[in-house]
């Protein structure tokens, strides 16, 4: 393909000056617009080996020309003659200038052509679109020629400057256009030469037109050829900044409530005043009435056009008739009592304000303890409070207790209710179209097993649900369970002609409606050797689930996945109850059912240790499970796969100075002072076997895990990759990149990880979601099948390309960016624009053995799990076992009795860290959250059941604000059951609640006070120095 | 239960005062005048009746703070916390009111609240109100049938919310007499978080003649309707050495004067047990 230019042009530079410029290469070269870097040939000082930026969208990289001065007629005429490949093809060039004086001004004038001459194929992808882009792209190069021949000084320090800048890092022009860079340059103001002209004074700033601005792109892909590790030989392990946050920061992000569409309607609801109540009529007469109210359904209206929510567990608890709303009774202040569709939100609540309810007030149940006998039942066809009843028993308990040379007794212990309080509430957007299709965009974290509860609701099948969600602002598991909101926005949307409906909490709405997991532990018993080893344990465990049962009971068995915790006791039998009271329903949150049974479990070492007169690192370092035992079958069944717990110890003393703050504490106490030292260690078991499920519902259909993700090279020649989660600010997209980046040996900037996710297009398993701190295992081992799968595609069809073995074949990246190539043999090379244009636009070229390969692969990874015994209560639940041990030094003020962090360490062990950098964040998170419940973060119920903490005014979050500084560490014990070490470290384990109430006892053990609460006030320790517990929370036989 | 989003309401701008004295005179007890709106827009939001707001941040010439030795520290309706925060004169001459501007919520909120608002609010947890009560303030009210009147800030609380303040009048100032020799001021709050309200605030003014003391006020917040002086305390400091002994007795009767109840922040056991405590606290900071 030929193609030739021509014009004219003047400057007021003279004819003979104007001639060195133009006629020099080394000064003329990097005044084009996409310079990159040149040298001048060896032993030819009139040709230069010149490079020069190419790139389209996201695909970009450097052509090398060599350009030669081959006519040099002083001072008429300059001519170069080029050649140079691009994409496998070759090409060549001709540019001359004939120079004129100008007709006045004492200037000159230019006369210039250009020609070129294509081979190759990269004829067959421009196709006929070259002769336009070569247009477009000369005009923009003698543009910028024009520009720059405004003086020779200013010339000459453009020069100077392209050549002293450091190569430019991006370049996003159409490779196409880019090839007549390589011949020609062109104004891009990313150019080294651009950016160089920017740095240069020009002379006379020409008059410039105003127009609107264009939209910025964000620059999250840089064009840096580079493969920089930053020293090291893998992405992998390396503090690199998160991909997504150049476009959250700068508000690029799309969270839910950011959705819009013409004549969308608003959803909201009346609630329940009440805690416990019937409902006896309602009149929503004068509602109806106002103007642009579309729609209203009570619970009735909702029972007639749904089937109540699936329950999780086998009967008695699957005997809770769910609607997500209430239909004859309310069971938690806050409860929905009825859905209103109006034009606008405030209408909603205008609408809201004029439907009566009459209730009939009930007798209110806030302790479980009065749950379980009460002949006030929340839900009458269950015929009791109680949801839940199962016993775990391991080993020999009896003869444990038989031989104990020490039994501690505890009366009472309590874990309290918070939430983690994510700063975008919860929301759904549905449309339920004519087809019976519901588009359900939200900010739920399961979508897969969230659309199996929605669909039997609704009566539609899964696939009739698009289930999909962008950027989530954060969940901490809390929005697992908004799928009965979700349901009721579907059937908004229905009885609302189809219009999309939206319904978004509002912070009230978000703290009445979802809690944590609160746990009474009753009648402990633990039995001690002469050592202080523990070696069984008794106890009965009563979980209060709240007035639904929205993910209950599955959390009646998410606690025995950290059966012993770190110890390596093996005698245990805990009865577990679950009951439901008037309060909102719990949702899994942060450290879902584990972390109370962890607080639970150190409480009870800190409590034996004191009673026992062992220090508290003596205590845990006496009874860890030993480094050498791993992989470790706990009683139950579970396989924690690494650890090191007494290393952890070890380095969390170090890091605080542990010795030092013994010391202090010695001398503080001396005058009076009431300071402590607590160590928390916890377990952070992520990816879950969903058989677990079978504990509490014999008949349940789920087991083992599922997650997907597919990758596919695009018709550019770019990487892009579909993950089957929903990250929450995880970090996914990084985390992904920097996997897939290792995988074929490239930068994680060159590869696309799309975010958010679409049943429609995603990979995803029905057990697909982020939860369980499970990403870095179940997302990025569907990711790393992928990759590989990708890489056997691309191999097979470079290997054909370059008549090459795919032995001799190497992943990388070169000028024309990631490529195979042949080992030794860089110039024998194919990039994956070329390979992707064989498999996706140009199949006839390649031999039909290649046709299956498309470059667009799935993976979906399923984790080794077998089903559990149910019987005998045992079995594998969870693949990995990070862990975290927090030391933190506390003085409670004795006058005050308010609790002051004088220091605190963090280790954390999970095993690979795929980005330190993130997982710090997320150790920071998990901490902030924890201190906050330990010290002031709690739902509060007065004596009707109304909860007195519905807004942030009452409820006191954490915030960074409060936060005492951390000081980090780690270890890393890799996992052997992940391909790449790590374990799921998301959510932390509760360490600082453990922590804190530890740090609290021994401060406050003087005082006789044993801690038995989770949550510690200065109220709440003001009456417990007032009331001193020791002699009845606890007893200690010894024999 | 309140959906917590903000009814509708219809929102007055004066221009100036004389338009605005004739919008308070219009409406009288169906319009709140509103400046920085940190408190009132939560109100609202709570359900407190809105209907009318009037905003008077569009006044010319009320953003002000000025001193000088006969009128002390004049601050206009619409200086800011940050005002305060940022003044030299308030962190030299009145160390209680600065430490309650720098405690005083978040970043934000210092940016719009201001003093004389805090004070109309009239919350039994205000913290600014606090030292204002303490330092002996004087409100100044504009109307458009009595003109202006100043209220002492002794006569200005009258119950939980509600102040001297009649339906038709404006607020333009608050002034705090100028430090005497010899006086101290000391402000401390406790909270659960420090973006918190108080579960407990303690604010003191005490004038001192050598160890003996003079005058005294001491205020105390979060322990009653509104915040509540302490005249019993007052009594036992004037005119006594600031001794053990003293605050000690001090300390005993802190309680004879309080009544805290039950809230979200706090106990009324907690509330009593350390009003004490943080009333020495206070006292001694402001000696030291």
């Amino acid at each position: 393909m030929e193609m030739s230019f021509d014009g004219d042009f003047e400057v007021g530079i003279p004819r003979d000056t104007l001639f060195g410029l133009l006629a020099d290469p080394e000064k003329f070269v990097p005044v084009l617009p996409t310079f990159h870097s040149m040298e001048m040939k060896e032993g030819d000082d009139s040709t230069a080996i010149v490079k020069v930026k190419v790139g389209i969208g996201r695909i970009h990289g450097v052509a090398t020309t060599e350009m030669t001065l081959a006519e040099k007629n002083e001072p008429v005429r300059a001519r170069y003659v080029g050649k140079g490949s691009v994409m496998g093809s070759a090409y060549t060039m001709n540019v001359a200038f004939d120079l004129d004086d100008a007709a006045t001004g004492g200037g000159s004038k230019i006369n210039w052509q250009g020609s070129t001459e294509i081979h190759g194929k990269i004829l067959s992808i421009a196709g006929g679109g070259m002769r336009g882009y070569a247009e477009k792209e000369i005009n923009s190069v003698i543009g910028a020629l024009q520009s720059a021949l405004v003086s020779v000084d200013h010339f000459e320090s453009i020069s100077q400057a392209a050549k002293e800048a450091p190569a430019p890092s991006e370049g996003i022009f159409a490779a196409i256009a880019a090839f007549f860079r390589g011949l020609f340059g062109k104004g891009q103001d990313t150019s080294a030469a651009a950016d160089a002209e920017a740095k240069v004074a020009a002379p006379a700033t020409p008059k410039r037109v105003l127009k609107p601005d264009p939209v910025r792109p964000i620059r999250d892909i840089q064009a840096s050829i580079e493969v920089d590790r930053n020293g090291g030989d893998r992405w992998v392990g390396q503090h690199l900044r998160r991909k997504e946050d150049l476009r959250l920061v700068r508000g690029h992000g799309l969270f839910l409530d950011d959705y819009q569409s013409p004549d969308m309607l608003h959803m909201g609801f009346v609630r329940s005043p009440y805690a416990h109540a019937k409902i006896l009529n309602i009149d929503i007469s004068a509602a109806q009435s106002l103007a642009g109210v579309r729609c209203i359904m009570t619970g009735a209206d909702v029972a007639e056009q749904a089937t109540p929510f699936m329950q999780i567990g086998a009967e008695p608890g699957a005997l809770v008739e769910d609607y997500g709303i209430a239909t004859d009774r309310v069971r938690y202040p806050g409860e929905p009592v009825v859905m209103i569709v109006a034009e606008s939100a405030r209408l909603v609540q205008d609408a809201a304000e004029l439907v009566n309810v009459d209730y009939q007030p009930l007798p209110v149940i806030t302790r479980s303890e009065d749950a379980v006998d009460s002949d006030n039942l929340l839900h009458p066809a269950v015929g009791s409070n109680v949801i839940y009843k199962g016993t775990w028993d391991h080993g020999d308990v009896d003869a444990a207790f038989r031989d104990a040379a020490h039994v501690v007794k505890i009366d009472r212990m309590h874990f309290h209710r918070f939430s983690s309080t994510p700063i975008e509430t919860a929301g759904a957007v549905a449309t339920w179209s004519p087809r019976g299709d519901i588009d359900m965009i939200s900010n739920n974290g399961l979508p897969g097993v969230t659309a199996q509860m929605i669909a039997g609701f609704l009566g539609v099948s899964t696939e009739q649900i698009r289930s999909r969600s962008h950027d989530v602002g954060g969940n901490f598991g809390t929005k697992t369970v908004i799928h009965t909101f979700m349901g009721l926005t579907a059937l908004a949307s229905r009885n609302s002609g189809g219009a999309t409906v939206k319904w978004v909490e509002t912070r009230s709405d978000n703290l009445a409606s979802f809690h944590g997991g609160e746990r009474t532990f009753l009648d402990t018993e633990v039995a001690l050797d002469a050592n202080g080893v523990i070696t069984a344990l008794r106890s009965h465990h009563l979980d209060d689930c709240g007035g639904y049962t929205r993910y209950e009971p599955l959390g009646c068995a998410i606690w025995c996945q950290v059966y012993p915790a770190t110890y390596g006791l093996r005698n245990i039998n805990i009865e577990f109850t679950q009951v439901v009271s008037n309060k909102a329903p719990c949702t899994p949150n942060r450290g879902y059912s584990r972390l109370q049974h962890l607080w639970f479990m150190e409480r009870v070492m800190d409590i034996c240790g004191h009673e026992l007169g062992i220090a508290a690192d003596e205590m845990r370092l006496r009874n860890y499970i030993q480094p050498d035992q791993f992989p470790y079958t706990t009683p139950n069944g579970n396989v924690y796969d690494s650890g090191n717990y007494p290393l952890m110890l070890e380095k969390a003393k170090e890091l605080i100075g542990y010795d030092a703050w013994k010391e202090k504490q010695a001398a503080a106490r001396a005058q009076g002072r009431l300071m402590g030292i607590g160590i928390g260690t916890t377990l952070d078991s992520g990816t879950n076997n969903f058989g677990q499920v079978l504990l509490v519902n014999p008949d349940s259909v789920f087991s083992g895990n599922t997650e997907g993700a597919r990758i596919k090279i695009g018709l550019d020649g770019s990487v892009v990759v579909t993950l089957g989660s929903v990250p929450q600010g995880q970090g996914h997209e990084t985390t992904t990149a920097m996997t897939v980046a290792d995988e074929l040996n490239i930068s994680p900037d060159m590869i696309t990880v799309r975010s958010g996710f679409d049943s429609d297009w995603n990979s995803y398993g029905g057990l697909s979601g982020t939860i369980a701190s499970q990403f870095v295992v179940t997302g990025l081992s569907a990711v790393h099948g992928a990759a590989v799968r990708l890489k056997e595609q691309l191999r097979r069809l470079a290997a054909h390309s370059l008549q090459a073995s795919e032995d001799e074949l190497e992943f990388g990246v070169g000028e024309m960016g990631p490529q195979l190539s042949v080992k030794g043999d860089p110039e024998r090379a194919i990039n994956y624009w070329m390979l992707s244009n064989l498999a996706n636009c140009n199949t006839a070229a390649i031999p039909e053995e290649f046709r299956d390969i498309d470059l667009n692969v799935q993976y979906v990874y399923k984790p080794p799990f077998e089903l559990p015994d149910v019987e005998k209560k045992t079995g594998n639940q969870t693949l990995t076992y990070a862990a975290q041990l927090h030391i933190s030094v506390v003085e409670v003020d004795k006058a005050t009795w308010q609790p002051t962090i004088l220091d605190y360490a963090v280790v954390d062990d999970c095993g690979v860290a795929i980005n330190p950098k993130i997982v710090e964040g997320q150790a920071h998170g998990a901490t902030c959250h924890g201190i906050g419940a330990a010290m002031q973060e709690a739902f509060q119920f007065d004596e009707a059941g109304n909860l007195t903490t519905a807004t942030f005014t009452d409820y006191a979050p954490m915030t960074a604000l409060n936060m005492p500084d951390l000081k980090m560490g780690s270890i890393c014990t890799p996992s052997p059951f992940s391909f790449n070490g790590a374990k799921g470290c998301g959510e932390g384990g509760g360490a600082p609640l453990h922590t804190m109430s530890a740090a609290i006892q021994d401060a406050m053990h003087s005082e006789g006070v044993i801690i038995t609460e989770s949550h510690n006030a200065p109220s709440i320790l003001l009456e417990a120095a007032a009331n001193p517990n020791r002699e009845t929370a606890v007893s200690l036989e010894s024999r | 239960m309140s959906t917590r989003v903000l009814s509708n309401f219809d929102l007055q701008v004066p221009r100036d005062i004389p338009e605005a004295l004739d919008i308070l005179d219009d409406y009288r007890d169906s319009i709140t005048p509103v400046a920085g709106g940190s408190d009132m827009l939560i109100a609202w939001k709570m359900g407190v009746e809105s209907g009318n707001a009037m905003s008077v941040t569009a006044l010319p010439g009320l953003d002000y703070l000025t001193y000088n030795d006969n009128d002390g520290l004049c601050i206009g309706a619409l200086a800011t916390i940050d005002q305060l925060l940022n003044s030299d004169i308030v962190r030299q001459k009145y160390p209680a009111l600065w430490e309650a501007a720098e405690v005083f919520a978040t970043h934000q909120i210092k940016n719009t609240a201001t003093l004389v608002g805090n004070c109309l609010r009239a919350s039994p947890a205000g913290d600014g109100s606090a030292v204002a009560y303490a330092m002996g303030a004087t409100l100044t009210f504009v109307s458009k049938e009595g003109g202006e009147r100043r209220e002492h800030i002794d006569d200005l609380f009258t119950g939980y919310a509600q102040t001297s303040r009649q339906p038709n009048e404006l607020a333009t100032q608050i002034s705090i007499p100028a430090p005497r020799q010899g006086s101290r001021s000391a402000f401390i709050r406790v909270t659960r978080v420090n973006e918190d309200l108080a579960k407990l605030n303690v604010a003191a003014y005490l004038e001192m003649d050598g160890d003996s003391c003079t005058e005294a006020r001491l205020v105390m917040g979060c322990v009653g309707p509104t915040l509540v002086r302490l005249p019993k305390c007052e009594a036992l400091l004037k005119g006594s050495k600031v001794d053990d002994a003293t605050l000690n007795a001090v300390a005993d009767t802190v309680n004879d004067e309080i009544n805290p109840i039950d809230d979200q922040r706090s106990t009324a056991e907690y509330r009593r047990s350390v009003a004490p405590v943080f009333l020495k606290r206070t006292i001694l900071k402001a000696l030291s």
